[in-house]
């Protein structure tokens, strides 16, 4: 019965007795525990055996010493002079385990015991805590401001909503779990001045708030693969795997400075470093990769490339769609001799709204045939719908000599319709607004009652 | 704050003042205490780093060899005068009982 085995242990520091006992259980059942991990812990197989573990915290204990410090040295001392054999750390936790059956407790002091676990908790557990909140709150309040100048966008776009739905649970997870400790300390201090001991944690509630984490975030990475398996690019994958990849960077390093016997401190220096150096990189290979491919990786669409002059030195590659839009420039105009149109769709949809995108775009050049863009937005609730409004007909505020009029509902069977001018000149950008539906026309000239039918008809408005 | 937090010493800080009269280490404070007190009291090890660790920073005991690993420690000035206000203070404790309960005193005044 050779090797070794990894599990699941899902450890918080206030729930040690659990861990214990887990521990000693798997003893039991021939499974020792030989290095723990933030979520991974490798046990070794042998025969079974009657243990006792005890979780203890060491505040001088850090990811980044290279070897046990002096100072642990003589805890671990003072450990084996009451029959306690140390097994394994991780950060400021040590893990001790005794053959005998009744050995001294490793606390005898409860006060003590709760005043350690406080200063251990104030050195790491709470400042990471507040910075991870720190960067995700700043992450939201950055993705909040790019709602806010442009809320259609960000409504139709799946992954922006997937990160900061991520990051909102992961705030409120984080939240919890610091005003948990909070509660855990309060409950602690009130027993021990009673002559009681430190607090135990509440296990219902916890399996509660945690089982729901689980899922959700399960749930929404299953929604994510099955969305990337249909509908949009698998960029996204790049997102999802930069968390996996920058953590694993992180640990390798220090792992690695550990092995090389670097000091705690270069260590640390060196490790927190290269982690933002390569979060940078990162996020610089992604940006490179989506200006380089696109964002949706085109959605399958064909298309073709065109080298097309911009001056007279210089050529660009345009590339021209192919896709099925339901209104062309070729239905409003008659027929067009023009073989360089690009015929382009865009469909996003999310919980809150569905955004299509089509457009009909010619080459650039002096006598080129008319284009048109037009976008039709559905909306689920009605606080969309009126955000959405609100923001198209939103014109800013330097641009003083253009604006929105109203225009007949007759002629398109709107709920409302506006139409741009520009110094007092009709131009062909319509906004229209039915039930559910908003459309966006944009033209080069104002339509004619002709065109309206023929919008109306291909449009099926 | 040293003051205040140690006003009172519980029985394992006492007994590890004591020990710490004459000089001596950890391991050995641990096992004498046992053997002083028959096991009555027990000091575990995670308890004991926490207090001679807190001790040597409020200045009560001084850390003063380490010997293979080995650290020693004896008490200072401000550590005896602790140990000395909580004996008179268990003197007190011991006068009451005695005058209270075994000299079988009235309870006059005491009310």
């Amino acid at each position: 019965m050779k090797g070794t085995t990894k599990r699941i242990i899902n450890f918080r520091f206030d729930r040690y007795e659990d861990t214990e006992n887990k521990l000693k259980k798997l003893a039991a059942k021939g499974l020792f525990l030989e290095e723990c991990g933030s979520l991974l812990w490798t046990f070794r197989k042998g025969e079974p055996k009657k243990l006792k573990y005890t979780v203890t915290y060491f505040s001088e204990g850090s990811v980044f010493n290279p070897d046990i410090t002096d100072n642990q040295q003589t805890y671990f001392d003072y450990a084996k002079a009451a029959g306690w054999n140390f097994v394994t750390q991780l950060n400021q936790m040590q893990i001790f385990c005794s053959e005998a059956d009744n050995p001294i407790p490793f606390e005898t002091d409860e006060k003590e015991k709760f005043n350690n676990i406080k200063r251990c908790m104030k050195k790491s557990f709470i400042p990471s805590m507040f910075m991870i909140i720190l960067i995700f709150i700043l992450n939201m309040f950055l993705q909040f401001n790019s709602f806010q100048r442009d809320p259609i966008d960000f409504l139709s776009d799946t992954s922006r909503l997937f990160s900061v739905s991520m990051m909102l649970v992961g705030t409120i997870y984080l939240m919890y779990s610091l005003l948990d400790y909070f509660a855990w300390c309060k409950r602690s201090e009130r027993s021990i001045a009673n002559g009681g001991g430190c607090a135990e944690s509440n296990n219902t509630i916890h399996k509660i708030v945690d089982t729901l984490f689980m899922i959700f975030i399960f749930g929404f990475a299953g929604y994510i693969l099955f969305h990337i398996a249909f509908e949009t690019g698998w960029i996204i994958l790049l997102f999802i795997a930069q968390m996996p990849i920058l953590t694993f960077v992180f640990l390798t390093s220090i792992k690695y400075l550990k092995r090389k016997k670097v000091s705690a401190v270069k260590n640390k220096v060196i490790s927190v470093t290269l982690l933002t150096i390569v979060t940078f990189a990162y996020i610089a290979f992604i940006m490179i990769f989506v200006m380089k491919f696109g964002f949706n990786t085109d959605n399958g669409s064909d298309y073709r490339t065109v080298s097309w002059p911009v001056n007279a030195a210089h050529n660009r590659e345009y590339k021209l769609y192919n896709d099925d839009i339901p209104l062309t420039c070729e239905d409003l105009y008659g027929e067009i001799d023009y073989d360089y149109y690009s015929y382009e769709e865009k469909k996003d949809s999310t919980l809150f709204l569905s955004k299509s995108v089509y457009r009909q775009d010619s080459l650039p050049a002096k006598n080129s045939p008319p284009e048109i863009e037009y976008e039709i937005l559905e909306t689920q609730f009605d606080f969309i719908y009126q955000l959405s409004k609100e923001h198209l007909l939103k014109i800013p505020e330097w641009r003083d000599n253009t604006g929105f009029e109203s225009v007949d509902n007759e002629a398109f069977g709107t709920k409302e319709a506006y139409q741009r001018y520009y110094v007092d000149n009709p131009t062909g950008e319509y906004i229209l607004l039915f039930d559910n539906k908003i459309i966006v026309l944009n033209m080069e000239k104002p339509v004619t009652a002709e065109q309206v039918k023929i919008i109306k008809e291909k449009l099926q408005i | 704050m040293a003051r205040e937090k140690y006003q009172t010493l519980t029985e394992q800080m006492f007994y590890i003042l004591i020990c710490l009269t004459h000089e001596n280490c950890g391991v050995d404070i641990m096992k004498r205490v046992e053997e002083l007190t028959t096991g009555r009291v027990i000091i575990g090890p995670g308890t004991l780093y926490s207090l001679l660790d807190n001790f040597v920073k409020e200045k009560i005991i001084i850390e003063t060899k380490i010997e293979n690993r080995k650290k020693s420690y004896v008490i200072t000035k401000l550590g005896t005068e602790m140990l000395e206000k909580e004996y008179e203070r268990l003197n007190k404790l011991k006068e009451d009982y005695e005058i209270l309960v075994k000299g079988g005193g009235s309870n006059e005044g005491y009310n």
